[in-house]
């Protein structure tokens, strides 16, 4: 399965992508996987996995969108490709049936 | 909210290195992103995480690529640009980019001469292999505790009792000069220039060996060695290894070798060298256990590592177990330092050294010269820069108005200094190698400039730099300050602060030039001084021939001839022969002579002039109490005569005192019986020295012929021929006594014109500055000018006006400049035994020439404006 195998950091990434459908670039995935996994990123480690989905396929960008607030600068904005959400909705069902194979948590 | 902002030259450096594919998001989530830190983790975290944060973006992907950078075109149409108005201004204004351009090229193309002449003296001897090892052995002798003679050729033995006794010396080499004549076939020369040198000689110095070996060439007694030089005079295409030259007419040495010649910047300098075992031999004495013997150069070389100084320090010790007793008794001493080869041309000058050296003290002056010239140089541009400012304002207005930064104007002004001052380096590299030659012959050097030498090339990137900033950056930031509304309207107004400096400028350039021509002045008076007094001696109209060395038994005779038949020629009225002649270090120098009755170790060192009957009387020596040497009287050749100085020397009350009076000398008793007043044997620099006077009828080391005709030419030719009968086998060699005698004056005399030459210079430099700030001024002042010509001012009465601000700044330079020359001048006239008084004239002199220099510059520019018909002016 090389190719399309997933890391950690880049599931979340993705899964960042995802939930943000449209306003997914480098800070607002940063902001939300500190806040969600509550972990502190860098963000030249996110950029550097965002261009390593892209290249895989799960996602794909596009220019636009500067504000005052980068200094007039554009965003790269990131949507999941289907490939892209192929892989977690397969991530995810690979999870849930381990899980199921738990008996159960003390 | 007030917006704060990540540290600027990180932010720089990310859009440096960044590539426009990368830059928009990078940059922008970075400036999100830190804001996001501010609020979180306070300013300074956020700005020092943005810094980490640029450098981690620093991926090998995101770098500009090659096409990129060539691409980035507006830093290089900028740089175009900035070119391209430079020229413009350039062009545009002829007269003040000439200006601006001779004063750079005067001041660069001084200080490199300077800086290369300076550099040639302090790199003497450095060619040697170890050359920092090396040292030559002084010897100082004391007399009752007082210094007598520091010799640079001194005691025999120092030099092979310091090997044989430590383990330090690596190797030493043993030197004497022998005067000869040698020859050859038909070749018959003079050579004064040749050594007897030990066998480690080529050893010790990597002499190069063209021919021959090293180890075994000054080997055995009798064998020589010939510079390559010498050799082709001798034997031209034949191979010299092997032949046979007879030495001053007795002597016969095999060549054994043939070294390249060495090089000028060596404090050494022999055409041949003859094996020192010959020495030993004639002399049939070891040189080595001579203790009281000087004349020999004692060089050695010390291990690696071993620290000089620690060496010299044992060297006491050794003195007084091998001679210790023998000093005390004779209430001498005497002690050897070890001079570093490298520092004997700048900082040796003691008895008989292998040829003159240099002075310390004069190539330190020079050295800072070289850099206020050069100082000048800038100063100047600073000042005709700003002054030329007013004119660029408009410029600088406009350019502001249509949105052009402070940084980009500085960078303007930068680029024109570039262009500037890089064009006077070019020409004056060209200059350089046109007067290189002639500047050699005024500094009596052969300096090489060679462009490729790492350390010369530095120093000339250094000054296109330090150039290019220090005189464009203060122009540069005072223009590119100027307020586009001010300039605008009109109103532009040089700030108080701004002329300060400007004038302070001035008075620094005619400072500088007042103090080299104060001692330009100083350095020729002081010359023109020690020509001027009476020597007490007279040298005028008199030939030198150096004696014959090609002698046998019937000299005696043939010198009483030669005498003979020269002074009864028409044009000669007196002919002597003598050890020594007036301009040189009596050859002869003798030490134990103390006065019969008193204490033997009362004895101290006296230089010793042996002649004829008719010495003093060629000579025009004067006495001064007793009698000459007298033909009539058979006891003669046993008594001496003193100047004054020695009977001072000898501790006589008064001169009549000494009459008389015996003294102990050479193994033999010597009666006093008359004293000459002191005269200047040598040059104005040194003091009278102590000197004897034996009588030696065939005295044959020189032979004086007091000339009364003016026909120079017939009078040479007829000693020539008389010499030729006399003295067949031996060259005719002479020279003028006055010409001789003003040699000693040579190396002050070269300085004082390489002065001059600065100090011309330095003032050329100074009134282009000046001509600049008066300019200025004079434009600032052009409707007032205008207004007092409406209301009838004179044209002389605004020339006084206006030229009154600059000879305020004139005065101020000559008051400044006065008490620094007046004690730089009496550190360089300490180094004369004879000074002229330091008078008035030397500085009123210069004073008034610069200021007639300084008003005449004044004026042209001055005149012009004033002369303008003032309705032209004030319409402006």
């Amino acid at each position: 399965m090389k190719g399309t195998y997933l890391g950690e950091f880049e599931e979340l990434v993705l899964l960042a992508v995802a939930a943000l459908s449209g306003d997914a670039y480098g800070v607002t995935i940063g902001i939300m996987i500190e806040e969600q996994a509550n972990r502190s990123v860098t963000i030249s480690t996110i950029h550097n996995v965002l261009y390593r989905l892209e290249k895989k396929g799960f996602v794909k960008s596009e220019l636009g969108g500067a504000t005052a607030e980068r200094g007039g600068r554009n965003k790269r904005l990131f949507t999941i490709t289907e490939t892209g959400q192929a892989v977690l909705v397969q991530s995810k069902e690979i999870r849930s049936r381990m899980w199921n194979n738990i008996p159960s948590f003390e | 909210m007030n917006q704060q902002y990540p540290p600027k030259w990180a932010d720089k450096f990310l859009e440096w290195y960044c590539s426009q594919e990368y830059i928009d998001e990078v940059q922008g989530d970075l400036y999100e992103w830190f804001q996001l830190r501010i609020r979180k983790q306070g300013l300074t975290k956020a700005r020092l995480f943005y810094l980490f944060d640029v450098i981690r973006f620093m991926r090998s992907y995101r770098l500009k690529s090659t096409e990129e950078l060539s691409q980035n075109s507006n830093n290089l149409d900028m740089l175009r640009n900035y070119i391209m108005i430079s020229w413009r201004s350039l062009v545009k204004e002829k007269l003040f980019t000439f200006i601006n351009l001779a004063g750079l090229i005067v001041g660069i193309t001084a200080f490199l001469l300077l800086w290369t002449y300076v550099q040639n003296e302090r790199s003497y001897d450095e060619h040697w292999e170890n050359s920092e090892n090396i040292y030559r052995v002084k010897t100082e002798r004391y007399n009752q505790g007082v210094i007598s003679t520091t010799w640079a050729a001194g005691a025999g033995a120092i030099g092979h009792v310091l090997d044989t006794n430590y383990a330090e010396v690596e190797r030493y080499v043993i030197m004497t000069r022998s005067n000869a004549i040698l020859e050859y076939n038909e070749k018959v020369l003079r050579e004064g220039n040749t050594f007897y040198a030990s066998e480690e000689f080529f050893n010790l110095f990597s002499v190069e060996l063209l021919q021959g070996d090293r180890e075994t060439a000054l080997k055995e007694p009798y064998k020589m060695v010939l510079s390559s030089s010498t050799a082709e005079k001798y034997f031209g295409d034949e191979d010299p290894m092997g032949k046979i030259i007879t030495h001053n007419g007795s002597r016969e040495y095999e060549v054994t070798g043939v070294y390249a010649d060495i090089p000028e910047k060596s404090h050494m300098s022999f055409d041949a060298l003859y094996s020192f075992a010959t020495f030993q031999d004639i002399m049939d004495n070891n040189i080595s256990d001579q203790w009281n013997w000087d004349g020999f150069y004692n060089y050695i070389q010390l291990k690696e590592g071993i620290n000089a100084e620690d060496f010299e320090a044992k060297i006491p010790d050794l003195i007084e177990r091998e001679i210790g007793e023998d000093l005390v008794n004779s209430n001498q001493n005497v002690k050897f330092y070890l001079q570093p080869i490298e520092e004997i041309h700048l900082t040796s000058n003691f008895m008989m050294e292998m040829k003159p050296n240099g002075d310390l003290q004069s190539t330190n002056f020079l050295f800072a010269i070289a850099f206020f010239i050069i100082i000048l140089a800038w100063v100047n541009y600073i000042n005709l820069t700003t002054a030329k400012s007013m004119e660029r304002a408009k410029e600088v207005g406009i350019r502001k108005v249509m949105g052009s930064q402070r940084g980009q104007l500085i960078r303007q002004f930068l680029v024109e200094s570039l262009l500037l001052n890089l064009t006077s380096l070019l020409v004056s590299l060209l200059f350089i190698f046109i007067l290189l030659p002639y500047f050699n012959g005024l500094a009596g050097r052969e300096l090489t400039f060679d462009i490729l030498d790492s350390g010369l090339l530095l120093v000339i990137l250094s000054i296109l730099i330090i150039g290019t900033f220090f005189s464009g950056l203060y122009p540069a930031l005072v223009i590119s300050g100027f307020k586009p509304v001010t300039i605008l309207k009109g109103k532009l107004r040089n700030s108080y602060k701004g002329q300060v400096l400007r004038k302070g400028l001035v008075v620094f350039q005619f400072f500088t030039s007042l103090v080299l021509m104060v001692g330009t002045a100083t350095v020729f008076f002081q010359l023109d001084y020690m020509k001027s007094q009476d020597l007490g001696v007279n040298i005028e109209q008199t030939l030198v021939v150096r004696g014959p060395n090609v002698t046998d038994s019937t000299y005696e005779d043939k010198l009483n001839i030669f005498k003979l038949n020269l002074s009864s020629q028409s044009g000669i009225s007196m002919v002597t022969s003598s050890t020594a002649v007036p301009g040189s270090q009596p050859p002869w120098n003798a030490g134990g002579i103390y006065v019969l009755g008193d204490d033997s170790n009362t004895a101290k060192q006296y230089r010793i002039i042996g002649g004829d009957y008719d010495f003093l009387d060629t000579y025009e020596i004067a006495l001064a109490t007793g009698r000459k040497f007298d033909r009539s009287r058979t006891n003669d050749p046993s008594t001496v005569l003193l100047n004054e100085s020695a009977v001072d020397l000898m501790g006589f009350k008064s001169l009549e005192e000494s009459l008389a009076k015996e003294i102990f000398f050479w193994g033999d008793t010597f009666e006093i019986v008359g004293v000459v007043k002191d005269f200047h044997n040598e040059s104005l620099k040194k003091s009278f020295e102590p000197l004897i006077f034996r009588l030696i009828p065939n005295a044959s080391n020189f032979y004086s012929v007091k000339v009364n005709s003016t026909n120079m030419n017939r009078t040479i030719a007829t000693v020539e021929e008389e010499w030729k009968a006399q003295f067949p086998g031996n060259p005719f060699d002479f020279f003028f006594l006055d010409d001789h005698y003003q040699e000693q004056y040579k190396a002050d005399m070269q300085f004082g014109q390489v002065v001059g030459l600065f100090a011309l210079l330095a003032i050329f430099i100074a009134c282009l500055g000046l001509y600049g700030l008066d300019s200025f001024i004079t434009n600032q002042r052009t409707k007032e000018i205008g207004v007092r010509k409406v209301l009838g001012a004179s044209l002389s009465s605004l020339m006084k006006l206006l030229s009154v601000d600059f000879l305020k700044l004139i005065l101020m330079a000559m008051i400044l400049a006065i008490p620094i020359s007046w004690f730089l001048m009496g550190e360089w006239l300490s180094g004369f035994a004879y000074q002229m008084e330091l008078n008035g004239w030397i500085f009123i002199l210069p004073s008034i020439v610069l200021l007639a220099i300084a008003l005449l510059t004044i004026a042209s520019k001055i005149v012009r404006s004033g002369m303008v018909n003032p309705v032209d002016s004030l319409r402006q």
